[in-house]
């Protein structure tokens, strides 16, 4: 199956209570196949089209207060609409599970994967994990809603627009009977309800919202443990393991890779192909990115034989260059890596190739003092 | 206030409060509040006889034509007249325009008329006497145009012995003499001259006061006199030759025109002047036989004082027009040969005429007729002003009553309005001629529409989807789009829009809660019926509830 029937099945299975959603451009087929599903009588909770995303998220924000497990999914500039509400989901603490597809954020119009969409959102307060292939996106789901239900954040589960939407890969099919396992059943605890009128979350002054991001910083810290924790209940349960941040080739490789979504599954089938098994290259793939397990991380790459970071980015801040880089060269500062880090910037949604990789590599191992450090996809 | 939490809380429950949001008095924030006013619909305030349209209209819509002649009386009762000939004023604005198409009232008006017509009853009013009398008042009408026979009609059916006097051998006043028959046929208006005899009033024609009868005879015999004389002869051209035979007011070219004493029509004939008479008179000419017929105007097309349905038709029987040029002078030995005229420059209404040297055109022509205008006949008759200007009654010696009513008040004007105006004089002369006014207010316009009439059925609005209205074979369907402007009519459009959930339907109406309006004025903006507005009102101050 593709990725979005993998995350409309897993929606499914994990009992979503109220999902809502803008039906139209640039919604993905996921929606659609929930829809259809709950068409056929064939979903336990209920569907709902709205008019636009922003109305889809303030359903679902409504529905979380009065109790329910929510779920959404939108692409690109669906998210950007929600902005407003992407705030007002977190600073009320309502787990709620939202898929984003990576495209490309307009002008000019665009259907590539530029990860620009969901990492534009990354100071919203929400949880971002990034999947790197079909099963894993299935997985993701259901982990999403564990975690989420968990430390009261609401979490994005995320991936690339057609190398993982639309890309049918085999997929081991989670059964009703291990979700159910898996999952808490729904949180009962309704906070509103039509026969009491109140208000909810009215005028504060600054002392109580202080408080209310910090506690939101501090569960947000809470959760790389949390997520380890999970996948570990995971693996019990359904028998794949899955890590904070996925190290590969790590024995004496000089140049590790850091990449995250798709890009990462691509990078690992090239890396035999790139030393010719020398195993001089290594691989770090980011999973959970919001908030980024900066132990794990800074345990990994923070070894003498690493020379070079090579951070691959399908997405550009522009005036700083690719958000991955940016942020493991924050995580890295004053840890005593002494190597080089560089970035292969793919943003616009440039297709990786193992040519365009060589090539990068090649300008990479040319590089001088005084040149700049992000290699352009675009250029090779 | 100590701070909530601590430093390592994870988890701080969201803020709710025990209070609905009703607490929350945004209704603070307004500058504009709604008002609900019932107003004039478009068309009503259009009408000369503020016709209470959307009142009838609601009675078409129901196929209740009884009920809607009864509606349409108190306003206008000659409804066939006017479904022919009036000038339908009150199409212009109509809102239902500004959705598709404006409503075609005319048509509808005109099929409540000849209903009306087709179904007459005989229903003879108890005559009452007048005031200080044992015999019902009788009342001398001098004119029988629609002024007259409007007053004429009002009176009758308030209790009056009414006896109209026409100095032509037809009644009807303009109605047979100058409107042309292609506009009024001249059956519907012979009916309703038979209804009126019919409810007794006795019309007698070729009649003239002052040759057949003196003024102050007549007064002797009667508790009052309305004069209903018309506006008068036309005015003369005042230029070398405008008395040469073949030179013919318009009136009295229409005159001889429709009362058949056979006018020499042929040849070329040229009217002068710009206004509803000329441009019937040319039409009139052109269906007469005239090989060719020039109208000549001094101004612009648009400036036209004719209303713009007559020029169309106006031009569809062959009329050629000539904006722009001024008549100099009429050439001719024994009768009328040619006319030469002056260019002018282009100008509007109430810009000086300025001709233009050295450009001209002469026309040879059979016939000229004159369309500038008419002088009042009233002054002759009645010295005093105050009855000239239709304002007031005066009293002769004998003690009968003098009024005055129609185009001999007004000046030229038009149908709806004389009738308009013959109907004022009747309830000003019934406030004289009886003491009590039970029958007076039965007549009189008054009612609103009620809460719930009006309302337009989603059929209506979408033509695309349904079949095309058929106004003229079907007034019923045509009567369904209206809007019933004028009136709330409860159809909740205020309700459905309102963003703030302001207004609640209670009682059987939609009310306003005032304290959480913040006077966006979308409502206002959305209001069908056109009665919300947004005023700047004065809000007594609102105590914001404590928490």
């Amino acid at each position: 199956m593709n990725g979005n029937q993998a995350a409309a099945l897993a929606v499914k299975l994990s009992r979503a209570q109220v999902v809502c959603a803008y039906p139209i451009t640039p919604q993905t087929s996921l929606v659609e196949n929930i829809a259809e599903m709950w068409a056929r009588g064939n979903f336990p909770g209920e569907y709902v089209s709205v008019e636009s995303e922003y109305s889809a998220l303030s359903y679902l924000i409504g529905a979380a207060y009065a109790g329910a497990r929510t779920f959404t999914a939108t692409s690109s500039q669906g998210l950007a609409y929600m902005h407003e509400l992407l705030h007002w989901a977190s600073g009320a603490r309502l787990p709620i599970v939202m898929v984003n597809v990576n495209r490309t954020l307009g002008a000019p119009w665009s259907l590539e994967p530029d990860q620009r969409d969901s990492l534009s959102q990354r100071d919203t307060g929400w949880i971002q994990l990034y999947c790197s292939d079909v099963q894993e996106i299935m997985d993701t789901v259901i982990v999403a809603f564990r975690l989420a239900e968990e430390v009261k954040i609401p979490c994005m589960v995320i991936y690339d627009g057609f190398s993982l939407s639309h890309t049918y890969e085999a997929v081991q099919l989670l059964r009703q009977e291990q979700a159910d396992l898996f999952l808490n059943p729904p949180p009962k605890s309704a906070l509103i309800h039509p026969s009491r009128p109140q208000t909810v979350q009215p005028v504060t002054d600054y002392r109580y919202m202080a408080r209310v991001v910090q506690a939101g910083h501090r569960a947000m810290m809470q959760v790389p443990g949390r997520l380890g924790e999970i996948d570990r209940l995971f693996a019990e349960i359904f028998g794949r393991k899955y890590s904070l941040a996925e190290e590969t080739n790590f024995g004496n490789a000089e140049t590790i890779f850091v990449a995250a979504g798709a890009m990462a599954q691509t990078v690992k089938s090239f890396l035999p192909l790139l030393d010719g098994g020398e195993e001089k290259n290594g691989l770090l793939r980011l999973r959970l990115f919001k908030p980024l397990p900066e132990e794990e991380i800074v345990s990994i790459l923070n070894k003498p034989f690493i020379k070079k970071l090579v951070v691959l980015d399908r997405n550009l801040s522009m005036g700083i260059g690719g958000v991955f880089a940016q942020e493991i060269k924050a995580l890295l500062q004053g840890t005593g890596f002494r190597g080089q880090i560089f970035e292969l910037n793919l943003a616009g949604g440039i297709d990786l190739t193992l040519d365009l990789l060589r090539r990068g590599m090649e300008r990479i191992n040319a590089w001088q003092d005084g040149e700049e450090k992000i290699i352009w996809g675009v250029d090779l | 206030m100590p701070l909530p939490g601590k430093n390592d809380t994870l988890y701080l429950p969201p803020v709710i409060e025990t209070i609905p949001t009703l607490v929350n008095k945004t209704g603070l924030w307004r500058f504009l509040t709604p008002v609900r006013k019932d107003k004039l619909s478009p068309c009503r305030a259009l009408c000369p006889l503020e016709s209470g349209i959307p009142l009838w209209m609601e009675k078409v819509k129901k196929g209740n034509w009884k009920q809607a002649w009864q509606v349409m009386e108190r306003f206008n009762p000659f409804p066939a007249l006017t479904g022919y000939a009036c000038y339908q004023f009150c199409r212009s604005e109509c809102s239902r325009g500004k959705w598709d198409e404006a409503l075609n009232i005319r048509e509808i008006e005109k099929a409540v008329g000849l209903w009306r017509q087709e179904n007459y009853r005989l229903d003879r009013v108890e005559k009452r006497p007048a005031r200080g009398k044992n015999h019902p008042p009788r009342v001398v009408v001098i004119g029988s145009g629609p002024a007259g026979l409007s007053s004429a009609y009002y009176l009758s059916r308030m209790g009056a012995e009414v006896t109209v006097l026409e100095k032509e051998p037809a009644a009807g006043g303009l109605l047979a003499t100058g409107i042309p028959g292609y506009r009024l046929p001249r059956m519907v208006l012979e009916k309703e001259l038979t209804i009126l005899q019919d409810e007794g009033i006795i019309i007698k024609t070729g009649v003239e006061v002052g040759k057949d009868f003196l003024l102050n005879d007549l007064a002797a015999n009667c508790e009052a006199l309305l004069l209903a004389v018309g506006a008068g002869r036309d005015r003369r051209l005042h230029v070398p030759g405008d008395n040469l035979p073949g030179v013919m007011g318009a009136i009295e070219f229409l005159k001889e025109i429709n009362l058949s004493r056979g006018a020499n029509v042929s040849g070329t004939v040229v009217v002068v002047g710009g206004g509803n008479a000329a441009v019937d008179a040319a039409t009139a000419a052109a269906l007469s036989g005239a090989e060719e017929v020039f109208l000549v105007y001094r101004r612009s097309k648009e400036a036209m004082p004719a209303h713009p349905e007559e020029v169309q038709a106006a031009g569809e029987a062959g009329v050629q027009f000539l904006f722009n040029a001024v008549l100099d002078e009429i050439h001719g030995s024994l009768r009328v040969e040619k006319a030469s005229f002056s260019k002018v420059q282009p100008s509007q209404r109430g810009d000086e005429i300025r001709r233009i040297p050295g450009e001209g055109f002469t026309i040879e022509c059979q016939m000229i007729i004159a369309a500038t205008g008419q002088q009042g006949s009233l002054p002759g008759l009645v010295p005093l002003p105050e009855i000239a200007a239709g304002k007031d009654a005066a009293f002769l010696e004998t003690g009968c009553c003098l009024l005055a009513a129609g185009d001999a008040v007004t000046g030229p004007s038009n149908i709806a309005s004389a009738i308009f105006g013959g109907r004022r004089a009747a309830l000003k002369l019934a406030e004289i001629l009886w003491e009590t006014g039970d029958l007076e207010s039965s007549l009189l316009p008054a009612p609103a529409l009620k809460k719930g009439q009006g309302l337009v059925s989603f059929a209506s609005l979408n033509p695309s989807l349904y079949p095309q209205q058929r106004a003229l074979t079907h007034p019923q369907e045509e009567a369904a789009r209206c809007f019933g402007c004028g009136n709330c009519h409860n159809c909740g459009v205020c309700w459905a829009f309102c963003p703030d959930l302001a207004i609640e339907y209670r009682n059987g109406s939609y009310e306003f809660q005032l304290d959480y309006c913040k006077g966006c004025g979308i409502c206002a903006a959305e209001c069908p019926a056109g009665v919300l507005f947004m005023e700047e009102v004065h809000r007594p101050g609102t105590k914001i509830n404590e928490r």
